[in-house]
This record gives structure tokens, C-alpha cells and sequence, in this order.
């Protein structure tokens, strides 16, 4: 059972640390809190459904679904970016208000095209591992086993090539940046598009254990907020660690107890970093 | 040769520099003095695009640089020291310098050539830059500008904060860019060390270029030292 639980609470950790991480590459690099980056991770479960459908065979739609829906998604993020973001000129009050609006245009679109009934998805592997005193979805595994590679492959991207380290340069001083000829916009555009197709493969990874429907951003959205303020606002590092507490935490807790408690108690996490060290467990310290 | 043709730049609504007209040519070192809040900086970022110039024209030889975008302008060979600094302090000394190298395409040699400039950097290439003295930040901040392989280098007040001797190693390799046919416009509050290695001095007052003079000059008749900077004579 606590075996059980520490593996579900593994499982969800890596999603989450697939999600959050999107949330605070947007936010450390643009310096904008993206309230609609559930509403890609809800894309790309969605878009998954869409696949699966199309194909009519659960393997080909979900290659199709990962090799596409992180794409499709990008595509809307750079639109958001190039079209609203830049307009009000990535100010933070602004673009919460803006990305507000985004949430609220995907959600409602996806409304109308999909329908408002949950949807489920059929998983393109189906196997049971079996340990000795019970078994356990293969597919889960498989999930956390590509999140985990998603996760290195963004870490390799952002320490050791030319684009990340123009994130991470215009991160810190956007301004000096571009005296050593980093176009920022188009950078912040990169990150926006890796942010959202990021939420969206969790969402492409995540549909075949719980079913598609176009609300189900709203969670994963709240969980992710509290992963990148206890891990430290900007801090890739601090955001996959969070998310490992967060998420195994939270699988014991609803295990044993149950879910609500989970959510309680990671909230009453946050206040209490929040109030001991302000800047998160690896965080900039605030100005 | 570097050529601003008549720029004002303001921060909303409020003029800083009007009407700005000045020239460096390659392998001429150009100090610009002025008091505190005179406009120098502003100078310096309105050739790099930081401050949109509303109206007058920057142009290097026969590019507009004024009708570029701010990332262009590195791309062009301009490089630029900021007041402050201001390195990307949680990138490691090497990822610095590499921004320096990657804005023009330059290959590792010219990583080699600044570091020889600079020989105590190479032990501190994994370090994160903002772990670094004041001191040696100055001299990264330098290098890292130095890695782009200049024509013309702007440098903003490069000796604030900085010990005697280190000065003196800044102010050397002003000298040496000078040699290397680099045009250099040099913003300084150290007067003596200014006067050595500039070819001319301009002043700037309240946003308007007020005197051009060489050394020499400046030498039989300090009077626009007292004047535009506030020192009794060249020797403090
Ligand atoms: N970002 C800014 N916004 C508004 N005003 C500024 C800004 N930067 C500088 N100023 C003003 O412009 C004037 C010139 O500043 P600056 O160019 O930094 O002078 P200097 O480098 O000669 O000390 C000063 O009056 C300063 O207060
Ligand atoms: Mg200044």
C-alpha cells in the first residue's frame, strides 16, 4: 500500500514537474504569470482525444498526438505571445489580465468543438507489471519514464545549448542581452512556445489515465502555482524538486486519507515558505 | 568611423541629450567627461538602441545604426561596457564570454586572446560570474566585450569602484585596442587617467555637448576641467 502510494505520487510527480516546469521557464524568463498554461496542458489532452479518434488505434494516436499537439500548441502560444503579450508589453498586471482572457478563449472554444462531457482515451500500451505482492500499470510507468526524459531533454536545452543560454541570459538582464545580439522577443516568443508545448505533452500523457474534458486545466494549473512558489520563482532546479515533494506527498496523503487533505496541506505549505523564505527554496532572493 | 549627427534622446517626455553631434574615428580613444546625471550613460545606450533617439542619426561608416534593431548594433562590431557592469550573474565566467563570441559568430581563438588579456579569469571560468570580486567582474565585463572583436567599444565609467592598480590595467588595454586600430569612447570620472589616454576630450553638460579639447589643451587651460566636472585641476 505505502508502496503503491509512493509509486502513484512518483508518477504524478513527474507530470508535474513537466507542467510546473513550463510555468516557471514562462515566468522566470518573461517575468509574467501565465494563468491559461493549464488551458495548453487541457490542449493537449484534448487534442490527444482528437488523434485517437482519427487514427481509430490507440498506439498511432498517441505518436500523433506527441509529435503534434505540442506543435499545435506552440503555434498558439507564439500567436498569444506575438499578438497580446507583446501588445501590453509584457507588463505583469497586464498579462495576468490577458492570459486570463487566453484561458477563457481556449476553454470556451474547446467548449464548442469537443463538448462538455469527459472523454476517455485509450492508453497505446496496456501491461501490467507485475511485483511480488501486487501489480501495476505499465502505461504509468511509461509516463513518468518519458516525462523523465522530457524533463533532461529541457535541461540539457537550457545548460547546454545556444538557445538556452540566451533564455537564461535574457532571463537576467534582458536589456544587456540584446547589446550581445539576443533578439528578446523572439526568445520570449521560444519560451512561451516551449512553455505551452511542455503543459501540452503532459496533457498528450496524462489523457489515457483520466480522461479528456475541458475543465481539466484548473488542477493541474493550482498545483503547478504551488510547485513554482515553493520551489522558487524562476528556478529550474528548485521547480523539479518542489515537484517531487509536492506530487509524492500528495499521492500518500490522498492514499491514506484523502485528496482534499492533500491540496489543504500543500497550500498551507506555501504560506508557511512563503512567510519563512519569500523567495521559495531556491529562489532569487526578492529585491 | 562612429558618427552621431545631431541625436536627442528623452525618457518619457523628459529631454536628456539634445541635439548631440560627435565622430570617433578607428584607433582614436574619446573621453567624454560630465558631472553625474549629465546624459553620458544615455549617450551610450542610445548608440546601442536601449534609448530610442527621437530624432538626429547614428551611423557606423555607411550602416544606419540608428535604423537597426539594438540587436543588430552588436552584430555590426559595437561593443559595450555598461556602468555597473552589469554581467549575467548566474552565468558561469565561460557562458559570459561566450555571449560575447556568439553575438558575432567568433570562433574560441578570440576567447583565448581575451583571457590572455586577462589571465585571472582563466581559473574562474566555471564560477558563477556573480561570485566573482568587484574587481574581476570589471575585468569580465571588459573581456566579454573584448570577445565580440570590436571596431568601436563604448565604455561606461570602466574604473568605477575599482583599486589603483586595476585601473591602470583597464586604461592598458585601452591602449592596446587603441593600437589595434579599435575606435574606443571612453565615459570616465577618473580625469588624470582620462587625459593620458584619450586622443580628445568632450564635455557634456545637462545633455548638451558643451566643449571639444585635446589633453594638451586642457593641459595649458584646465578651465573646462573646473567648469563641466567640478575639479580644481587635473592632478586630484
Ligand atoms: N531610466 C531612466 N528613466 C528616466 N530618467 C532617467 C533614466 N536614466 C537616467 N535618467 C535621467 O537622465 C539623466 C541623465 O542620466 P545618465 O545618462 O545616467 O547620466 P550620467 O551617466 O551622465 O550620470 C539624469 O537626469 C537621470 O536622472
Ligand atoms: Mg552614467
Amino acid at each position: 500500500m505505502v508502496f503503491l502510494a509512493l509509486l502513484d505520487g512518483t508518477v504524478t510527480a513527474f507530470v508535474l514537474a513537466l507542467i510546473a516546469l513550463g510555468l516557471s521557464l514562462v515566468f522566470g524568463v518573461m517575468r509574467i504569470v501565465n494563468v491559461a498554461h493549464g488551458e495548453f496542458f487541457m490542449l493537449g489532452a484534448v487534442l490527444s482525444w482528437f488523434a485517437y479518434h482519427w487514427t481509430g488505434d490507440a498506439l498511432w494516436g498517441f505518436i500523433l498526438a506527441l509529435l503534434v499537439a505540442p506543435v499545435i500548441v506552440g503555434v498558439i502560444a507564439v500567436l498569444s505571445e506575438r499578438y497580446i503579450l507583446r501588445k501590453v508589453h509584457y507588463n505583469p498586471e497586464s498579462t495576468i489580465v490577458a492570459t486570463i482572457g487566453i484561458l477563457y478563449v481556449i476553454q470556451q472554444l474547446t467548449l464548442m468543438l469537443f463538448g462538455p462531457e469527459a472523454r476517455p482515451v485509450e492508453a497505446p500500451i496496456y501491461f501490467r507489471v507485475v511485483f511480488p505482492w501486487f501489480g501495476y500499470s505499465g502505461y504509468k510507468l511509461l509516463v513518468a519514464a518519458m516525462s523523465g526524459l522530457c524533463l533532461c531533454g529541457v535541461w540539457i536545452l537550457m545548460k547546454r545549448s545556444k538557445l538556452g543560454l540566451y533564455m537564461r541570459a535574457t532571463q537576467q538582464d534582458h536589456e544587456i542581452a540584446t547589446t550581445f545580439g539576443v533578439p528578446t522577443k523572439k526568445i520570449y516568443a521560444s519560451v512561451f512556445a516551449l512553455g505551452g508545448g511542455l503543459a501540452a505533452l503532459a496533457g498528450v500523457l496524462v489523457v489515457p489515465i483520466r480522461q479528456a474534458d475541458h475543465l481539466m486545466g484548473l488542477e493541474p494549473l493550482l498545483l503547478s502555482f504551488i510547485v513554482v512558489i515553493i520551489g522558487g520563482l524562476g528556478s529550474l532546479r528548485g521547480t523539479i524538486i518542489a515537484a517531487f515533494l509536492i506530487g509524492i506527498s500528495d499521492g500518500i496523503i490522498s492514499v491514506f486519507y484523502e485528496p482534499t487533505l492533500a491540496k489543504m496541506l500543500a497550500t498551507l505549505f506555501v504560506v508557511m515558505i512563503l512567510i519563512i523564505k519569500p523567495g521559495g527554496l531556491f529562489g532569487e532572493s526578492p529585491q | 568611423m562612429l558618427t552621431i549627427d545631431r541625436i536627442s534622446s528623452s525618457y518619457a517626455q523628459v529631454k536628456v541629450l539634445s541635439d548631440i553631434s560627435l565622430k570617433v574615428e578607428e584607433g582614436e580613444v574619446l573621453g567624454l567627461l560630465g558631472r553625474n546625471g549629465a546624459g553620458k550613460s544615455t549617450l551610450l545606450k542610445s548608440i546601442m538602441g536601449l534609448v530610442q533617439i527621437d530624432s538626429g542619426t547614428i551611423m557606423l561608416d555607411d550602416i544606419t545604426l540608428s535604423d537597426q534593431h539594438a540587436h543588430e548594433i552588436p552584430k555590426c562590431g559595437i561593443g559595450y561596457i555598461p556602468q555597473g557592469r552589469r554581467l549575467f550573474p548566474e552565468l558561469m565566467v565561460e557562458e559570459n564570454l561566450k555571449m560575447g563570441l556568439f553575438a558575432r559568430n567568433n570562433s574560441e581563438e578570440v576567447l583565448d586572446w581575451a583571457l590572455s588579456l586577462f589571465p585571472v579569469l582563466k581559473s574562474r571560468l566555471k564560477q558563477k560570474s556573480g561570485t566573482l570580486s568587484g574587481g574581476e567582474q570589471q575585468m569580465l565585463a571588459t573581456a566579454r566585450a573584448l570577445c565580440l572583436q570590436p571596431r568601436y567599444i563604448l565604455m561606461d565609467e570602466p574604473s568605477e569602484g575599482l583599486m589603483p592598480k586595476l585601473i591602470e590595467t583597464i586604461f592598458d588595454i585601452v591602449e592596446k585596442l587603441k593600437s589595434d586600430k579599435v575606435g574606443v569612447l571612453l565615459v570616465e570620472q577618473k580625469i588624470e587617467g582620462t587625459l593620458r589616454i584619450s586622443d580628445r576630450i568632450v564635455f557634456l553638460e545637462n545633455g548638451i555637448l558643451k566643449e571639444e579639447s585635446t589633453p594638451q589643451q586642457l593641459s595649458e587651460n584646465p578651465e573646462p576641467l573646473s567648469m563641466y566636472v567640478g575639479v580644481k585641476s587635473h592632478t586630484n
